[in-house]
């Protein structure tokens, strides 16, 4: 147990002395922060590699297609992926429903499964009624579930298929994946979020480290 | 609204929709945004959906998280080799007195800070002391992981060239306040001065200016830009290139007539 986290923190640090920066089997870039932000600094450094042309997984543009959540769900159903059916409201709304704001204030989703505080919800969550909350509509009996997606891969062989998926539409390399789970087990995709590189467990970072090389 | 009118007389339709008709935008043949824009707000989304369906539309998606973005602005009209002031980028770790007092020997006193996520001047700012370029760095930072350090340029008035698909547009001068020296200004109990806009003829407009400014919105991409320049000597200098330029009646619009039939001709590729 010891020598593992001893092995984990090292090959952390070595990702941090490399900025995150890996080459895959295609020797093309791969920014393996995992928190891609918009601004933050993981977000600059795709930019800097693509305003100095070079090519970078993912660019500012799959970041921004990933992390806005409407975008994402456009974009996946659009490839064929199932999703939910959801609409953007100024602030009616009814549950069961996933809420993701979009403003640039608030990052954290809400599920919201009965009516009671519809009101008082729909008023934070749209900031009195200033910005837009995008819905996801929950189908009867179904689960919310968030699993961590590397390269396309995840520990569990049940999401391995979708993260597969979600990597070549979004080639977003180390991501937070929500989805939804119905009642007679389908997998339809909800969101795609934060997954700090160190957050990462043992069997993913080595999974990592077959797929890549760190770049110099 | 003006631009409504004129597609009508075109001989097109014309809705106007809001957040919540946004899973209508696939039906259109283009859309035209006048909002804020910003990738976090849902003018965004209403770009991105409509470019993922084909549908022209201004702004496009990359105008507005280029231009949104100080930082990737700056970075292509330097690529491009647009003239801008001299300007350099930080991160946190470059906030020390040390660097301030550097940065006003080497740009020069005073220089000019700016958040990247800034619009309508907020976060903007001059700065005199290694001090405050610690301080208000700190500040800005809570926006963004970069800033951007930028020489100082003195002005009397903005000149902003409206450009569509790589022809100008409309020219005009924001005048700066006298004793501001931003177009627009904040002061006490949330005042916004500003200055007057005067519009001139595209054919009486210099040269140089309209070159520039051309140069500038393509080094972004083909879609509607308002860019902002100074006037240094006879040459110019690009400060900002704007994604939803404002077009207001009896301003920019004012010795430009056709402004609105070339945006609605674009949007319906009918340019020739
Ligand atoms: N390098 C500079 N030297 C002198 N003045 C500057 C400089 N950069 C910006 N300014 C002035 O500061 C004001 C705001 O600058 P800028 O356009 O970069 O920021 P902004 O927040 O995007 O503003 P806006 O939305 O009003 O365009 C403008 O009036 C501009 O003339």
């Amino acid at each position: 147990m010891k020598n593992r986290r001893v092995e984990k923190s090292s090959l952390i640090a070595e990702a941090i002395r490399h900025n995150y920066l890996a080459l895959a089997e295609d020797k093309i870039n791969i920014n393996l922060s995992g928190k891609y932000g918009y601004l933050e600094s993981a977000y600059y450094f795709s930019q800097d590699l693509e305003n100095r042309q070079e090519t970078v997984r993912p660019t500012c543009k799959e970041i921004l297609d990933a992390y806005i959540v409407p975008v994402s769900l456009e974009k996946a159903k659009l490839a064929g992926i199932g999703i939910p059916n959801y609409y953007l409201t100024n602030g009616y709304f009814e549950p069961p429903v996933i809420i993701d704001p979009i403003n640039p204030f608030m990052w954290r989703s809400s599920i919201i499964l009965k009516s009671s505080r519809k009101a008082q919800i729909a008023k934070s969550l749209t900031r009195n009624y200033t910005y837009a909350i995008c819905c996801q509509e929950l189908p009867p009996l179904s689960k919310v579930v968030t699993f961590h997606a590397v390269m396309g891969w995840s520990v569990s062989e049940r999401y391995r298929k979708i993260a597969e998926a979600i990597w070549k539409i979004f080639s977003i390399p180390v991501a937070t994946v929500r989805i939804i789970i119905t009642d007679d087990d389908g997998i339809i995709f909800s969101s795609i979020s934060d997954l700090a590189f160190e957050s990462l467990n043992m069997r993913e970072l080595a999974y990592l480290q077959e797929r890549i090389t760190w770049a110099e | 609204m003006k631009f409504g009118q004129v597609a009508r007389r075109q001989g097109h339709d014309v809705d106007y929709l809001f957040r919540p008709d946004m899973y209508k935008i696939p039906q259109y043949d283009a859309i035209f945004i006048r909002a804020l824009t910003d990738p976090l707000n849902s003018s965004y989304i209403a770009a991105r959906i409509a470019e993922l369906h084909g549908v022209r539309v201004i702004d496009d998606p990359a105008s507005i998280f280029i231009c949104c973005d100080k930082v990737n602005m700056y970075s292509h009209l330097q690529g491009a080799n647009v003239p801008i002031p001299d300007t350099l980028f930080f991160q946190k770790s470059d906030l020390t007195i040390k660097k301030g007092a550097e940065l006003l020997e080497s740009i020069g006193s005073p220089f000019v800070l700016k958040a990247p996520n800034s619009s309508f001047s907020m976060y903007v700012e001059k700065i005199e002391t290694a001090e405050a370029f610690v301080k208000i760095g700190h500040r800005f930072l809570r926006r963004a992981d970069r800033i951007v350090v930028q020489k100082f340029i003195r002005s009397e008035y903005d000149w902003r060239v409206g450009v569509l698909g790589g022809e100008p547009l409309y020219v005009c001068q924001y005048t700066i306040p006298k004793k501001q020296w931003k177009v627009l200004t904040y002061v006490e109990n949330g005042r916004i001065i500003y200055g007057p806009v005067k519009a001139f003829e595209l054919e009486n407009a210099n040269p140089r200016l309209l070159e520039t400014a051309v140069r500038a919105g393509s080094a972004i991409g083909d879609g509607l830009y308002g860019v902002d320049l100074k006037q240094v000597g006879d040459d110019f200098v690009v400060i900002e290139v704007n994604d939803n330029p404002t077009i207001a009646a009896n301003e920019e619009d004012r010795k430009a007539p056709l402004l609105y039939e070339k945006v609605v001709r674009y949007l319906m590729k009918e340019r020739g």
